[in-house]
């Protein structure tokens, strides 16, 4: 009897203690975090683009903070997925072919400036004013500020605009990760091991 | 040699064979002169140059033919006299065989130099030793003078230390790659100018000492300084170190750190510490830029590698393509032909042989298969751990490669990516063949990358919500419009209705709306105020950026800021002018002592106002005729509406002086001087008269546009002088 | 014309790990001829049955996984695998015990990870340890007392490789027998030490013949770090760990193994020198391979003086294995240009 009263008084003390451990450390080292939306409006390539539906990242990262689905955005593409899994502790989904492709290369706008009119209609689209112009005056890409969102191209009435990759000149490249022996597949097995005995 | 140096040992390192025997056994040739010389304006580390030259000028030796843009950039000088053939997109050396702007120019044969001189002689000084030191970094500036050890930093740059101290200098000359003898034959043969560089260097920055650091495999080289230091009797001051041969010594931390044990903090400059480190290549040229005005045009280059029959050392002009090079050493490409420019450790196999000698060219080395073997494919990692023994920086060069190798980008970052200096020892000993230094380039590349996206999403973030603020602010202020424009009309209503209350209505509104204006004003110059501090602030952190160039690549970005924020004090300034216009026609409006706006005296200013124009328009034209530009008739119309205004100002001044002598006829005697003065001006009148009328003939002949406007303003005068004409006739009467 | 586009550096050392590995397996010969010496051919030939099998089921794998089987074999760390397992298994132990431990270790603790290189645990130690949980008896029992020592007969070479594939116990027994380790482990809390070594394992000897194998595998070792193949970090730590802890927890030989036993019997050396130094699951920072090294040391102890088992090389090795990539991100060596080193994989802190 009195083996299970010392130990029910073990178990008893040691909850007490572990409890008042965790209740101590949960005030200690209280973490205090971004609100969620900013976090996962972080995540977000903030091209503002809409393509997921939403009249730009912040909206559709306030939609996420309340529970709507985290793979419409097709300029994050599979890594800013992946992130707000990671953020969210959800399961990564592939992207929602309905919102659009992800691009290979990122890409900005540019007006063919003698064909443009000078409608303002590009510039009242750019949810990032990377548009210069005023009416009847020709209209130019501000480049370094264009996110390539796609957004100028529909409005033009005269279709002056294209989107075209972005290039990489010497100061922006840089070298590719090597693909090495042990990481390829079989169908490149035989050049590797020609390779290695030419 | 007067001093002791006590040397340090950096950790790590290799020992691979030197090869060094095959170039430096003869004395450093002349290249012969190519069919085009190939110069790419971004040969230095910073912005490109900006070509100051047209297709199919002549340029002569020497003569600048791309300005540096901005602070870290470099100038750049024809190598030789000739033509330029070709401004255009060609593959330019560099790793990736991407295509950038480059100046070709076709040489005449002739070598004509441009003008040049020392800068002694330049400034018309007795002694070279009072070179003020501004002087002289804007001579190594305008020389085009970029560090020639490899990273082509500008070297004017790196000499702009701003507030650091600096106690040592020290001179690379230990070249550790295998292979490269360039450094060597220079100082063996131009040691004379290393020490000469060594010593405007010194005087520049102020040092005490100066340390010349060489490997003990160059016995020559460490004679030849040693003589030269006795000829410039500067021993005192300047002392060549001999340092145990082992690679990377001559990287520039690892040479700090054997020479003064010092250990340059991370993500920082040698300045922090009181030091400057140039390379030997970089002092002579200075040397040769300070004493003889000769800019960067040439350099010397190891030709090497067992695919070349005759090995050694030339003096190339800047330019010159590498397969002239290559033949001039009998080039036999051989199975799978590589060439790498640079050395075997740190240098990048060219794609073609096509591309041109720079600045930062210090070795071609062409190896056969047998003689340099390309890498078995890469095993996987055993984490044996020789990588991280033979690592310089003390990194942990296996975990890096597993970081990377799985894109961790973040712990590869929190282990020290950044301070790998890509000396190649990892890869070297690496027993698996582990392309190493290409997965930590790779990463690197992709943080950079990473972080420039993230730094253009947090800008789109910041534009975009601006952007929404601001739909928002207007809508909501057309909507208050609106509603004031309501309101007003109800009121409008109900003033009509009751009209005893509706006169003191206007009398509130005007002074309601003068404090308004007046806030509006003080709001205005608040913001003002606060641009111009950020401006200052900008201007402060673009300094900062500009002395220290690990934040170069910020400098475009604080420009930028600063021409924004410039941009938006002026309009600043234009918007607060304009509300203090407002601000002051609101009361000149409403105030009734300036009373009525046809009074004579106003109506003068008027017309004198009108009448300076009218001159500064006329002197403008006369200086656009004498220039012969083509604005000359848009500002020959602008003189005649000009002409036009003043007559009728003049007209409505005289007609209200008339109408005011009419009004006060009692004043007699006063009209008796205006009776003179009408004479004068009906003379003037006349001429005036005469004047348009030649103008008009003028026009008609040149058969201008203008005719119209000049038979009106003709048709006016005359009108004018018939008006004149009939006042003389009345006052005169008086 | 294309030329050869590759990233620097554009030459090589002559280190690769084929070599690094054949250099291993050389280390281990004397050590091997010596255990032949005392032990008869049990040894030799089970080693050269766990090198077959190693070498089978590496290819098996390489083929099943569509790789270059002979690219990859010639790197020949399935032959130290297979090595250093026939040299820690009990001499006369079956044949099955030797093909189960081996192609367990290839197939399970090296390639199912993604073979050499990704493996998180020793795999000759995964193997050794799989055989000696499942088959306690077999493992313990057919060690061999050393005619040397004794002076009685050993199995001949036909004998042994009857006792090994045939499995006759009868011939088996009157060669058999536990450890120097465990004997005294098991006995001394009845006999004193003295009348402990008068027993045949000892024959006054303390070691029974194993101070020579040990001293082989050290001399090996002491090769293998002339040649730079392994630092002294990890041998040294876990030797001196394991002598502090033997000098002040058991100094009284009447109670407890002596250090000379501990050092020199039992599979001590191999240990310290081929099995805690694989570099693949072993910490790598200089810091590192000391707290991992004396964490071996400590464990052996530990296992040795109060587990069930007489030996623990393996659970050691094993155990640390776990431990290797965390000591690994505290232990950052300090870098150039900082001053302080940096601590745990947490990204940030500057």
């Amino acid at each position: 009897m009195s083996t299970i009263i010392i130990a029910i008084l073990v178990l008893a003390g040691l909850a007490a203690i572990f409890g008042a451990l965790l209740g101590f450390a949960s005030v200690r080292f209280k973490v205090e975090g971004n609100p969620v939306v900013d976090q996962v409006n972080d995540l977000l390539p903030q091209t503002q683009c809409g393509q997921c539906g939403f009249p730009g990242c912040k909206p559709y990262a306030e939609a996420i903070a309340d529970g709507e689905k985290i793979n419409k955005c097709p300029p994050g593409g599979e890594s800013t997925i992946q992130a707000l899994a990671d953020l969210l502790g959800v399961e990564p989904e592939p992207l929602d072919a309905e919102h659009g492709a992800e691009k290979d290369v990122p890409m900005v706008a540019y007006i063919r400036e003698d064909e443009c009119i000078g409608c303002t209609k590009c510039i009242q689209a750019c949810p990032v004013d990377a548009i210069l112009g005023a009416a009847k005056q020709m209209h130019t890409v501000i480049v370094d500020e264009c996110t390539g969102c796609d957004l100028c191209v529909e409005p033009c009435p005269v279709d002056c605009i294209d989107m075209v990759p972005q290039s990489t000149d010497t100061s922006s490249w840089y070298w590719q990760a090597p693909t090495t022996g042990v990481e390829l597949i079989a169908t490149d097995r035989r050049s590797i091991t020609t390779e290695a005995h030419a | 040699m007067t001093h002791l140096i006590q040397l340090h040992e950096f950790d790590g390192g290799i020992h691979p064979p030197e090869n060094k025997r095959q170039s430096n056994s003869r004395p450093i040739r002349k290249a012969s002169l190519p069919a085009e010389l190939v110069l790419p304006l971004h040969q230095h580390i910073g912005a490109p140059a900006n070509p100051v030259v047209a297709v199919g000028d002549s340029v002569l030796k020497g003569q600048v033919i791309a300005e540096p843009e901005g602070f870290v950039s470099a100038p750049l000088h024809a190598p030789t006299s000739g033509k330029i053939s070709a401004i255009e997109a060609r593959q330019v050396p560099h790793a990736s065989g991407l295509s950038e702007t480059c100046i070709v120019i076709e040489p005449d044969g002739e070598e004509t130099w441009a003008e040049h001189q020392g800068l002694c002689d330049a400034l018309g000084l007795e002694h070279c030793d009072d070179i003020p030191k501004e002087k002289l970094i804007e001579r190594i500036r305008d020389c085009g003078i970029a560090g020639m050890g490899g990273a082509g930093f500008p070297t004017a740059v790196k000499l702009h230390t701003g507030q650091h101290n600096i106690d040592t200098l020290i001179l690379n000359g230990a070249e550790c790659e295998p292979y490269i003898t360039a450094d060597d034959m220079l100082m063996r043969e131009h040691a004379s100018e290393v020490i000469r560089g060594a010593q405007i260097l010194l005087q520049i920055l102020g040092a005490e000492r100066c340390l010349i650091g060489v490997e003990d495999n160059k016995p020559e080289a460490i004679a030849a300084l040693e003589d030269a230091l006795v000829q410039h009797n500067e021993e005192h001051h300047i002392d060549v170190v001999t340092i145990p041969t082992k690679y990377p010594s001559g990287g520039e931390k690892q040479l700090i750190q054997i020479l003064t044990g010092k250990e340059v903090p991370s993500g920082g400059i040698p300045a922090s510490l009181g030091i400057v480190c140039q390379n030997v290549g970089t002092a002579a040229a200075i040397a040769d830029a300070v004493d003889l005005g000769r800019p960067l045009i040439s350099r010397i280059t190891t030709v090497t590698g067992d695919a070349v029959r005759d090995k050694g050392n030339w003096e190339v002009l800047l330019g010159t393509p590498v397969s002239h090079l290559l033949s001039l050493s009998g080039y036999r490409p051989a199975k799978r032909e590589r060439v790498v420019m640079g050395g075997p450790m740190m240098g990048f196999a060219l794609p073609t042989t096509g591309l041109p000698v720079v600045k930062t060219t210090n070795c071609l080395l062409a190896p056969t298969d047998k003689e340099l073997p390309t890498n078995n494919p890469a095993m996987a990692c055993i984490r044996c751990g020789l990588c991280a023994d033979a690592c310089p920086a003390d990194l942990l060069p296996q975990q890096l490669y597993w970081f990377s190798k799985a894109q961790e980008f973040d712990k590869a970052e929190q282990h020290n990516l950044f301070d790998c200096i890509e000396c190649g020892a990892c890869s070297y000993v690496c027993p698996s063949e582990i392309p190493l230094v290409q997965y930590y380039r790779f990463s690197k590349g992709a943080i950079r990358e990473e972080r420039a996206a993230a730094e253009k999403a947090e800008q789109a973030r910041i534009r975009y919500e601006a952007r929404i603020e601001r739909q928002e602010r207007e809508k909501a202020e057309k909507e208050a419009k609106r509603k004031a424009r309501a309101e007003a009309a109800a009121k409008a209503q109900s003033a009509k209705k009751e009209a005893p209350i509706a006169k003191a209505a206007p009398a509130t509104e005007s002074t309601a709306t003068e404090p308004t204006t007046d806030a509006d004003l003080e709001k205005l110059q608040k913001q003002l105020s606060a641009a111009q501090a950020a401006v200052a602030k900008t201007k402060e952190k673009l300094e900062a950026a500009r002395e220290n160039p690990e934040m170069a690549d910020k400098i475009p970005a604080f420009e930028s800021a600063l021409t924004k924020t410039q941009d938006k004090i002026k309009t600043l300034a234009k918007e607060i002018a304009a509300a203090k216009k407002a601000a002051k026609a609101a009361p000149a409006a409403t105030g009734p002592d300036k009373g009525d706006p046809n009074s004579p005296e106003r109506l003068q200013k008027k017309w004198e106002t009108a009448a300076a124009r009218l001159d500064t328009a006329r002197k403008r034209l006369e200086d656009a005729e004498a220039e012969g530009a083509d604005t000359v008739d848009a500002l020959r119309t602008g003189v005649e509406k000009q002409e036009s205004r003043v007559a009728e100002a003049k007209a409505a001044y005289e007609a209200a002086l008339k109408s005011g002598t009419d009004n006060k006829p009692t004043e007699a005697t006063a009209t008796k001087p205006d009776a003179e003065q009408l004479q004068k001006k009906l003379l003037a009148q006349k001429d005036r008269v005469e004047k348009a009328r030649e103008r008009l003939e003028m026009a008609r002949a040149e058969k201008l546009d203008s005719v119209d406007a000049l038979e009106k303003a003709l048709n006016k005068q005359l009108e004018k002088l018939a008006a004149f004409e009939a006042q003389t006739s009345t006052t005169g009467e008086v | 014309m294309a030329l050869l586009t590759l990233s620097s550096p554009h030459t090589h050392g002559p280190n690769r790990t084929s070599r690094i590995m054949l250099t291993v397996a050389l280390a281990t010969l004397p050590g091997l001829a010596v255990m032949t010496w005392f032990f008869g051919f049990g040894t030799l030939i089970n080693t050269v049955l766990a090198v077959v099998t190693a070498l089978f089921s590496e290819a098996l794998v390489l083929k099943l996984r569509k790789y270059p089987v002979s690219f990859f074999l010639k790197d020949n760390t399935a032959l130290v695998t297979g090595l250093l397992l026939g040299l820690a298994l009990p001499p006369l132990a079956p044949w099955w015990i030797t093909v189960l431990a081996t192609s367990f270790a290839i197939i399970f603790a090296k390639q199912i990870y993604g073979g050499m290189g990704n493996n998180p645990f020793n795999p000759a130690m995964v193997g050794y340890a799989l055989v000696l949980i499942s088959f306690p008896v077999q493992m313990t029992t057919n060690w061999v007392t050393s005619f040397q020592v004794t002076g009685s007969e050993i199995a001949g070479f036909s004998e042994a490789l009857s006792i090994i594939f045939t499995g006759s116990s009868s011939a088996a027994d009157a060669f058999t027998g536990a450890t120097p380790l465990d004997q005294y482990k098991h006995l001394i809390s009845k006999e004193t030490s003295d009348e402990l070594l008068q027993r045949n394992t000892f024959n006054g000897w303390l070691n029974g013949g194993w101070e020579w194998v040990n001293l082989a595998f050290l001399a090996g070792g002491l090769f293998l770090m002339a040649r730079r193949i392994i630092t002294w970090h990890i041998p040294v730590s876990m030797l001196v760990a394991l002598s502090i802890c033997s000098l002040i927890l058991g100094w009284d030989e009447d109670l407890y193994t002596p250090l000379s036993l501990h050092l020199l019997s039992g599979a001590t050396m191999l240990g310290a020198f081929f099995i805690a130094t694989d570099p693949v699951s072993a910490s790598t920072t200089p810091t590192g391979k000391l707290i991992y090294g004396a964490g071996i040391g400590v464990l052996l102890y530990v296992i040795r003086t109060w587990g069930a088992y007489p030996d623990a090389v393996a659970f050691a090795v094993l155990l640390m294995n776990f431990a290797a990539p965390f000591i690994d991100a505290y232990t950052q060596p300090r870098s150039y240009g900082h001053s302080k080193p940096k601590r745990g994989l947490k990204p940030g802190d500057k």
